[in-house]
């Protein structure tokens, strides 16, 4: 098992009620390794306990990213968000230690 | 081939002003845009217009004009920035009195939209949010904004003023229309337009692009992020773009930084939408041409939606927290002890279960945190209901589990942001005097 962090970095954005989650090869020989295990079920099960409604997976095989939009992270929006971190930052950092398979 | 050079001075209202002195100072700029304007602070911006006409402009827009204005006349800077909120008249006026005291003369335009209130009221949209129409919701309706254009801004642009002020504008589009004014680009020329508006998203955010929210101190080393430097774009009539930075400044420009800011808030990258077009951003590569300038390709278009995106502000109430921790044996024990205390008392107040929102700061991940800050927070249209919640962890003092460290807690008013879409004939046909709004 090798954490996503030694092979990837990333970035969440807001977007309404939802998360963009964007994650970059390192290396682009390991972009295959990202787009084979990061699915949206892997990643819907990562973040089960943000019961998001869906998960959207968009590959970008020029930049070796693969890109992720969690729908429904915070209904109603940053404004009206109750948890400390309101815009869900912290959750492409969360997701780096994601457990790729060897 | 004419080319210019584009530089952001602010990526949110609170940003560095330090920053964007030294990007007008060395960084050989044409425009320096300073987007300030984020949903909650527009919302707040229409009701301090409510209750006062000469109010409603965009936080620290003071400060920044006194600091920049003496820089950017002597080096012939276009400033143009979004801090003009829900009152873009007055932030001018404001402008031109610092203006006078700094005994400069410059020329400031503005880009206006009527009050919108009564005309979204109308037409009554649904809210993406709820999936309902407005006319459905509970809470108080305050305001609502058009996310203007490029198109909307270039006749404040005719004659390259010193200073152009405008209030709700898509962010993107602040830096395109510049582009657009320079270069005659065609409004349907949409390949250029995709080309202009992935520049505009990559400055935006300020020093996202450039080193900031970016560094994780181990893999990702980012030099000097005190001083990390503010973006600059140079932009040719072609469409062709680079972006550096301030020059001497702390951070970096990459490929890795622009990576990560090309897909920030980016849902699907080939439909990226703004008022002038639709963005595809899935083709793009970026280039390293030399250390921290990186060449920008790829980016295309489509046809601009035909709705304008709207913001509609709606007043949800209050938001009280509060935030109390503790260090050492037994700390996530004895967080989790003065959760259930918390929780307790507040449902003997009344407070329905799922209406209580609770953290253990510190303990993600892991059973035996040796620090845990236990966090509580409610949300209700009540003052006195979301007090409840400082009082109560705040009682966890004397009251609570041993050795607790400090507390804080706070009420703050929540102004929630919804979007919809209009027409664009509805907001272009009201004439720029039309007030159609007034006191709610």
């Amino acid at each position: 098992m090798i954490p996503l962090y030694k092979l990837a970095h990333a970035r969440a954005g807001d977007k309404g009620e939802h998360t963009t989650i964007s994650i970059f090869a390192y290396d682009d020989q390991d972009y295959p390794i990202l787009v084979e295990q990061l699915t949206t079920q892997a990643v819907s099960t990562f973040f089960a306990d943000l019961h998001v409604q869906d998960v959207e997976r968009y590959t970008l095989p020029n930049l070796s990213c693969v890109h992720f939009v969690l729908y429904g992270t915070r209904p109603g929006g940053v404004s009206s968000a109750l948890t400390f971190d309101a815009h869900g930052k912290s959750l492409s950092w969360r997701m780096l230690d994601f457990e790729l398979k060897n | 081939m004419k080319s210019i050079r584009i530089g952001t001075g602010a990526g949110f209202a609170g940003d560095r002003i330090d920053n964007a002195v030294n990007l007008a100072l060395h960084g050989d700029i044409d425009y320096l845009i300073l987007e300030g304007l984020a949903e909650r602070t527009t919302i707040q911006a229409h009701l301090e217009r409510l209750s006062d006409p000469q109010k409603g402009y965009g936080q620290f827009l003071e400060e920044r004009m006194k600091t920049l204005l003496p820089i950017c006349k002597e080096k012939n800077i276009t400033i143009i920035t979004n801090l003009g909120a829900a009152n873009p008249n007055q932030a001018a006026k404001i402008t031109e009195e610092i203006a006078e005291t700094l005994n400069l003369q410059i020329s400031i335009s503005i880009v206006t939209q009527p009050l919108l209130r009564n005309v979204v009221q109308n037409y009554n949209p649904t809210l993406w949010e709820t999936n309902e129409p407005l006319s459905m919701s509970r809470n108080e309706f305050i305001s609502a904004d058009a996310y203007l254009g490029a198109e909307e801004m270039l006749p404040a642009l005719h004659n390259r003023p010193d200073v152009v002020i405008t209030g709700r504008v898509a962010d993107p589009s602040l830096f395109l229309a510049p582009m657009i004014h320079e270069f005659n680009w065609k409004l349907d020329d949409w390949d250029l337009l995709g080309k202009g508006t992935v520049i505009g998203h990559l400055l935006e955010c300020g020093a996202q692009v450039t080193g900031g929210y970016f560094a994780d101190g181990v893999t990702k080393q980012v030099n000097q992020l005190a001083t990390v430097g503010m973006p600059i774009a140079e932009i040719s009539s072609n469409g062709e773009a680079t972006i550096s930075k301030t020059p001497n400044s702390g951070g970096e420009v990459s490929i890795r930084t622009c990576k990560e800011q090309l897909l920030y808030e980016v849902m699907d990258p080939a439909t990226y939408l703004t008022p002038d077009v639709c963005a595809d951003f899935s083709q793009v590569t970026f280039t390293e041409v030399a250390k921290d300038i990186i060449k920008v390709d790829g980016a295309t278009g489509r046809k601009r939606p035909d709705d304008f995106k709207l913001t509609i502000g709606i007043d949800q109430g209050f938001i009280g927290e509060a935030m109390i921790n503790y260090v050492g044996y037994a700390a996530f024990e004895r967080a989790k002890l003065a959760k259930s205390i918390v929780v307790e008392r507040l449902l003997a107040h009344g407070l329905e279960t799922n209406a209580i929102h609770t953290e253990l700061l510190g303990a993600y991940q892991t059973t035996h945190p040796s620090e845990v800050l236990l966090r509580v927070a409610v949300k209700s249209p009540n003052y006195d209901t979301v007090g409840l919640v400082g009082y109560e962890v705040e009682a966890l003092w004397l009251n609570g589990p041993g050795g607790p460290g400090g507390v804080r807690k706070s009420i703050r008013p929540v102004l929630s942001a919804y979007s919809a879409t209009i027409p664009r004939s509805l907001i272009t046909n009201l004439r720029e005097d039309d007030e159609h709004d007034t006191t709610l």
